[in-house]
């Protein structure tokens, strides 16, 4: 028996952390979560699996475009025609508002609507009989550990499978909690014959047997979603190990890069460097046809020299990845992002002590205290900001970045001899 | 920290240079390019690094030396943490040593400089003029913080930074600004949320249109089940409808055939009777048309009158077509001897005339003859006169022949005589020529001369006839011969002249001349004779003629008439038998006129019967034989009428045969059926086939009915039913109608619907926000790291203000007491800013002070900082002749100042002021005008060198 698994389509998202674009890679980043998914489906029938699971997050927000909408029905509708059954249940993103009527599926879906764990008894094509266990989000959090409501395998069919959307309780993140948290030990103790998993963005194997799995995004919206993005295709067996196979579904790839800074580079290294960095993908994505977004690191950026920090931090060097030439359909590579850092301690003062105390407590005041807030607040309290960017606020992210590039910027601009950090001697 | 020696390998104009150099105060004098920069630079360049393109804060030069020499050099730096040691960098090598020579770790120094680096320590250790002069740019309420900010180290500069960061981030963003870059991503970044949140506001709206979409869905699906319901139902009633009428019809034909009887008629019966009716009829037709027929023949026949006349007259009429022939003859002779007759009267009538008389004059009797002998007398009359003129005309012409010759010759002797009489002129002239007295002129002159010398000679010469006297007298001679001689010559050409033959001659022909003159008149006199001879004869000619005429006239020919022709031919004759001949042709003509009179009475029958207006012979005969072939024609007509009408009356036998056959046969078949007559017999079959017809009729109605048969007789009225049908089809219609409104909303719905769902807007502005979002945080980001960059130095700054060292303090009061000579007591430094005691214990902000006082401030806030800082770090510092612009009495207060600061500092002052100079003692000095004059030198050519190349390269590029 197969089983196409994926989850966390978020097909209405969009791509984040990408400064303007030209507009063939704009296209192409819209219409990307729509040929992954849509490719999905295609694999999925070709390959005649027996059951296609989504497992929460299709759309982005509770509120979806009726372009997603629409584009999920069709997709819906052609595993309909190809006879495959889809069994979902609804994400934290898209979860079912109380106020509102699920969609009228074709009728090859069986939805879970319900924040109670439900089932659904199905037949493959070979005539198995397998049971889904499944529960939808009904509202942005849930924090009961549902995994208790899910039933021991009673046994009564030939296949149990239970659906999860949640995080793994132990070390995925502070708010974990708010996501049906539960341990791997708890799902195996359920004895099902496959946990198929959604929520975390990354693919990956949380236990071998049974199988308990994320299948990950289909399309990394973030430079923080890396690498290949897909599907899982589970075969199962009686009495013989779940069968395993990623399928990699996205168009765009997501790849970070790190360039060692040398004492005596000038401008034209560092576009060198990038543009071997690029030359590299390049070839990638010419042979994978996925294309790849990419973000470099500058290492060690102190060893380069005052003024050359300055414009790579105001992005003068961005004409050495400009994407104006990428006017073409296919593959792309474009750099999102250009990172400089300075590997050095920040012991700026040391020749006077007293200033060097003030800077540290002033360094502290800013990280801990409100000076932060009160230096941004003459931005932050922009009447846009404050109307259609109240996160900004409190983006500790930012906090933490423009804090230590201040640092770094006025050790660097007063001119002190930078020395690297005494870890590296 | 101290600097105890300076050893230079090569730095500059510096090379192989070593000094030496004092714990305190070290005074370095020289003029401008003495080299002291080079000394500055060289220290620096030991303790932080040679300048290099990324590091040349402070040092504006390289000072690689021009020879070849090592570059670089070596400093003993006393007074250290790890005590004596040389710093030793060149080119190729950096050092610590202690000063045994043992090798430190290289971040020794690191560890001496105590992390300070040349930025630092220039800083807060080098002071120069610039620095002084910076004091005057400064605004008023800024100075204050900057005096403050001398307090920490270095700390003007990290103002500058800090202010440059706020003029950066101001440009990026203010609050309140609309055009700065971030604040123009803001509204752009609204405008886009503004568009997307509209979308989203259209995508509530995709529920309510799905909700809609399935209403109407429903309505029509409603509304089309009623329609088919009714359609159905209109169906059965139009079936019905339809059938009522057969079932009608039915009725109809049942109730028909209750009332008829049918008849037995032999097979074929009607067949029969129609067969012979016509056969009947067809015979009637050809009896008609053939009694028609006949008719007309006959009347045609009737009409034939000539047909009758011309069977009377048959025996007549082939006597006058014999009659008839003859005639045609006679008259065709008739008409020749017309013609001959008009023949004959024109022959005479020509004769008459070429005989030149008149016919009713002339006669043919004796009287006639005779007159003709008369004309022939006249007429030998005439001749012989004519032939007497003939002759004397003969004469005459002799006579005027000759009397030409006579002329002739009298004409060629006259020309001889003139030309005889030009020779004679001729001769004259030439005589003249030949006699001319110019031939004697030579002889006279000869003799002249000799004449003249004889008679010179004879008078002169008294002895004797010299031989000039012989000489003239022979001249004389000669010229007397001559001319005798020419005379003698003229006289003989005078008588040739005179005795010449010519005139002879002249003679002679002029008495022949007048000789024929003579002869040539006697000739003429002849000639008169002769013409009056002939006047005479023609006179007599014309009375003959005169009389001749007469003659004519009297026998009747015309005066003019030939008379020869008249004796000669007698053309009178002539005419007569003419005349003779036409009465013969009168005569035959008159009896061939009786002939044809004749036949006209004959044929006068004829002519009452087909009477002809022309009466003309050669008409009549025409007509007579026209009529006759006419009438032949008739008789042939009249006979092939005939035979028609005996064809046409057999016609009428036969056929009446005919019907008498088929009226038998009906009336057979009438008695057979029991009818009176055709016309019963007719109804009878018509009834028969009628019933077969209902009958017929009847099975295919019941099968049409089938099934309907009980509905069928429940009906009503056929109105009643059609209007349950239309009833029915108006509901229909209404209902459909009421479909309409329907559609449409459902068609628009769809629309709109699709519009929504494939409408990808959305999903791109959802992308572009993001995107700009990005680039907003990215603005964000700079705007923010340089803001807490600015805010992190001022309260860096600031935290160090708010806690002032106390000694420092102190230290500066003293300082500035010294350089103002008291006239400032004491420096007072707060949160708030810094002010100065006067002596009067009046307190002064900085930017009431004079720019001499301010610069004494600076200097003593520096001096205690760096006084103060002894603590952390001890440094040389470096004045570079910071104090040019003091007046005598501040820098006398200055230089106490430095004296008594070198105490615990070690102070390298580089100047080129003499009162400095003066003001210390010799060993603090080291003179660098006196060292190493050979260095100078070189400098100077190598200045040289490079204004030579300078100058090549600026006329190069001229």
């Amino acid at each position: 028996m197969k089983i196409m698994h994926v989850a966390d389509l978020h097909l209405d998202s969009p791509f984040k952390g990408m400064m303007k674009q030209s507009k063939v890679i704009h296209k192409q980043l819209i219409q990307a979560p729509y040929q992954a998914f849509e490719r999905c489906v295609s694999i999925a029938i070709n390959q005649e699996v027996d059951f296609f699971l989504i497992v929460g997050d299709v759309y982005n927000a509770e509120k979806q475009t009726i372009y997603a909408q629409n584009f999920f029905m069709n997709q819906l509708t052609r595993l309909e025609k190809a006879g495959i059954p889809v069994v979902l249940n609804y994400g934290n993103h898209d979860y079912l508002r109380a106020d509102k009527k699920s969609p009228i599926y074709p009728n090859n879906v069986y939805a879970f609507l319900s924040e109670d764990v439900e089932q659904f008894d199905l037949t493959s094509k070979n005539q198995e009989t397998v049971r889904f266990y499944g529960f939808s989000y009904r509202q942005k959090w849930i924090k009961e550990r549902k995994t208790q409501e899910f039933p021991l395998n009673p046994g009564e069919t030939d296949y149990t499978i239970g659906l999860l959307h949640g995080a793994l309780a132990d070390g995925q993140g502070n708010d974990a909690g708010n996501y049906a948290p539960f341990t791997v030990q708890e799902l195996v103790s359920k004895q099902y014959d496959y946990w198929a998993l959604g929520h975390i963005h990354q693919a990956g194997v949380l236990n071998a047997g049974p199988l308990i799995q994320y299948s990950g995004t289909i399309q990394g919206r973030h430079r923080n979603e890396l690498g290949d993005k897909g599907a899982y295709i589970v075969e199962l067996k009686q009495n013989s190990p779940a069968k395993n196979k990623f399928v990699s579904l996205a168009p765009i790839l997501w790849q970070s890069a790190t360039i060692e800074c040398h004492q005596d580079w000038q401008a034209n290294d560092i576009v060198q460097q990038i543009e071997q960095v690029i030359a590299n993908y390049r070839s990638e994505a010419e042979a994978s046809t996925q294309s790849q977004i990419l973000t470099i690191t500058l290492s060690n950026g102190q060893r380069l020299n005052q003024e050359l920090q300055e414009q790579i931090e105001k992005g003068e060097l961005s004409f050495a990845f400009e994407t104006s030439g990428l006017e073409v359909d296919g593959p792309f590579v474009v750099v999102a992002k250009l990172y400089l850092t300075q590997n050095m301690t920040l012991d700026a003062f040391q020749y006077d002590e007293n200033l060097n105390q003030s800077f540290h407590a002033v360094s502290q005041r800013l990280i801990e205290g409100n000076a932060y807030d009160d230096i941004m607040k003459d931005l932050f309290q922009h009447s846009i900001i404050q109307n259609w960017l109240p996160e900004l606020k409190d983006d500790k992210e930012l906090k933490h970045s423009i804090i230590e590039s201040a640092q770094q910027l006025m050790i660097q601009t007063i001119g002190f001899d930078i020395k690297e950090d005494t870890h590296e001697d | 920290m101290k600097i105890k020696t300076l050893d230079i390998y090569g730095y500059g104009k510096w090379v192989n240079q070593k000094f030496d150099i004092n714990d305190g105060l070290q005074l370095f004098y020289g003029q401008n390019e003495a080299g002291k920069s080079t000394l500055q630079s060289f220290i620096r360049s030991m303790l932080f690094g040679f300048p290099t393109k990324r590091r040349r804060i402070n040092q504006q030069n390289r000072y690689e030396p021009r020879h070849g020499e090592v570059y670089g050099g070596r400093l003993l730096l006393t007074d250290t943490s790890f005590g004596n040691i040389w710093i030793e960098r060149t080119n190729k090598l950096f050092t610590v040593t202690t000063e045994e020579g043992d090798r430190l770790p290289d971040n020794t120094l690191e560890k001496v400089l105590g992390g300070l680096d040349e930025t630092l320590f220039d800083n807060f250790y080098a002071f120069n003029l610039q620095n002084l002069q910076e004091l005057s740019n400064i605004d008023a309420d800024k100075i204050s913080d900057y005096f403050l900010s001398i307090g920490t180290l270095g700390s003007d500069k990290f103002l500058a930074i800090a202010k440059e960061y706020e003029k950066e981030t101001d440009g990026l963003y203010r609050k309140q600004a609309q055009n700065r870059p971030l604040n123009q991503m803001l509204s752009e970044f609204e405008s886009l949320a503004e568009n997307i949140q509209r979308m989203e506001t259209n995508m509530a709206r995709y529920d309510s249109l799905i909700e809609q979409q399935a209403h109407q869905e429903k309505i029509i699906q409603n509304l089309n089940q009623e329609i088919n319901r009714l359609d159905l139902e209109i169906r059965e009633k139009d079936k019905l409808v339809g059938r009522y009428d057969i079932y009608l019809k039915d009725r109809a034909a049942k109730r028909e055939l209750e009332q008829l009887v049918y008849t037995e008629i032999p097979e074929k019966g009607i067949e029969l009777l129609d067969v012979n009716r016509k056969r009947i009829e067809e015979s009637n037709t050809a009896i008609i048309q053939n009694e028609e027929r006949l008719r007309n023949l006959q009347g045609e026949l009737g009409s034939l009158t000539r047909l009758n006349w011309a069977n009377n007259h048959v025996d007549e009429r082939r006597k006058w077509i014999v009659e008839t022939q003859k005639t045609k003859e006679a008259q065709a002779k008739f008409e020749q001897t017309v013609e001959r007759i008009q023949e004959q009267n024109e022959t005479m009538l020509q004769l008459a005339r070429r005989g030149q008389f008149y016919p009713e004059k002339v006669s043919q009797d004796l009287e006639y003859n005779e007159k003709v002998e008369e004309g022939l007398a006249i007429q030998s009359q005439l001749d012989d006169l004519e032939k007497h003129q003939e002759a004397v005309k003969a004469e005459r012409k002799v006579y005027i022949d000759q009397r030409k010759e006579q002329q002739n010759f009298s004409a060629i002797v006259r020309q001889q005589v003139a030309k005889l009489e030009n020779q004679r002129l001729n001769e004259e002239a030439q005589l003249m020529q030949s006699t001319s007295l110019n031939h004697y002129f030579l002889g006279f002159i000869f003799l002249l001369v000799g004449i003249v010398v004889v008679m010179i000679n004879f008078f002169s010469s008294e002895g004797g006839p010299s031989i000039y006297t012989w000489l003239g007298l022979a001249i004389a001679v000669l010229g007397f011969l001559s001319i005798t001689y020419i005379f003698i010559e003229h006289r003989k050409h005078h008588a040739a002249f005179k005795n010449s033959p010519i005139i002879e001659k002249i003679t002679e022909l002029r008495k022949k001349e007048v000789q024929y003159h003579e002869q040539s008149k006697a000739l003429g006199t002849e000639i008169n004779e002769r013409e009056s001879a002939l006047e005479a004869i023609a006179a007599e000619i014309e009375s003959v003629l005169t009389q001749q005429k007469r003659w004519l006239v009297a026998i009747g020919f015309y005066p003019t008439a030939d008379p020869e022709i008249i004796l000669k031919t007698n053309p009178v004759k002539q005419y007569f038998e003419a005349k003779t001949q036409r009465a013969h042709f009168e005569a035959e003509r008159e009896a061939l006129n009786e002939k044809i009179s004749k036949w006209r009475s004959e044929i006068k029958p004829l002519l009452e019967r087909f009477p002809l207006v022309d009466d003309s012979t050669r008409s009549l005969i025409r007509h007579v034989e026209e009529v006759e072939v006419a009438l032949a024609r008739s008789q042939e007509r009249g006979k092939a009428i005939q035979e028609r009408i005996e064809q046409s009356r057999e016609l009428i036998e036969k056929n009446k045969l005919l019907i008498k056959e088929s009226e038998a046969i009906i009336s057979k078949l009438f008695k057979e059926t029991d009818s009176e007559n055709e016309l019963v017999f007719r109804h009878k079959v018509s009834n028969n086939r009628l019933i077969e017809d209902l009958q017929q009729k009847r099975t295919l109605y019941k099968d049409q009915m089938q099934g309907f048969e009980e509905a069928l007789a429940e009906v009503k009225t056929k109105q009643a039913l059609l209007e349950e049908f239309q009833s029915l089809e108006q509901e229909r219609m209404l209902t459909k109608e009421r479909l309409t409104p329907h559609h449409n909303e459902r068609a628009n719905l769809l629309v709109e619907i699709n519009l929504l769902e494939h409408d990808g807007t959305y999903q791109e502005q959802v992308q572009l926000i993001e995107s700009k979002k990005e680039e907003l945080r990215e603005s964000i980001y700079e705007w923010g790291r340089k803001r807490v960059a600015m805010e992190l130095i001022y309260q860096t700054l600031r935290h160090g203000m708010d806690n002032p060292v106390p000694e420092m303090n102190q230290q500066a009061d003293e300082i500035f007491s010294t350089l103002t000579y008291g006239r400032y007591t004491q420096i007072k430094l707060n949160k708030t800013g810094l002010k100065v005691k006067q002596f009067s214990d009046i307190l002064f902000e900085p930017h009431e002070l004079s720019q001499g006082t301010l610069e004494q401030l600076y200097v003593a806030l520096r001096l205690a900082f760096v006084e103060n800082a002894l603590k952390m770090i001890n440094m040389p510092i470096l004045i570079d002749d910071a104090f040019v612009n003091f007046d005598e009495i501040r820098k006398t207060s200055m230089y106490q100042v430095l004296e008594k600061f070198s105490e615990n500092h070690q102070v390298l002052f580089f100047t080129f002021d003499l009162q400095a100079k003066e003001s210390f003692a010799e060993e603090q000095r080291i003179d660098l005008d006196e060292i190493d004059q050979t260095l100078d030198i070189k400098e100077n050519s190598y200045e040289k060198d490079i204004e030579e190349s300078e100058t090549h390269q600026i006329e190069m590029e001229d």
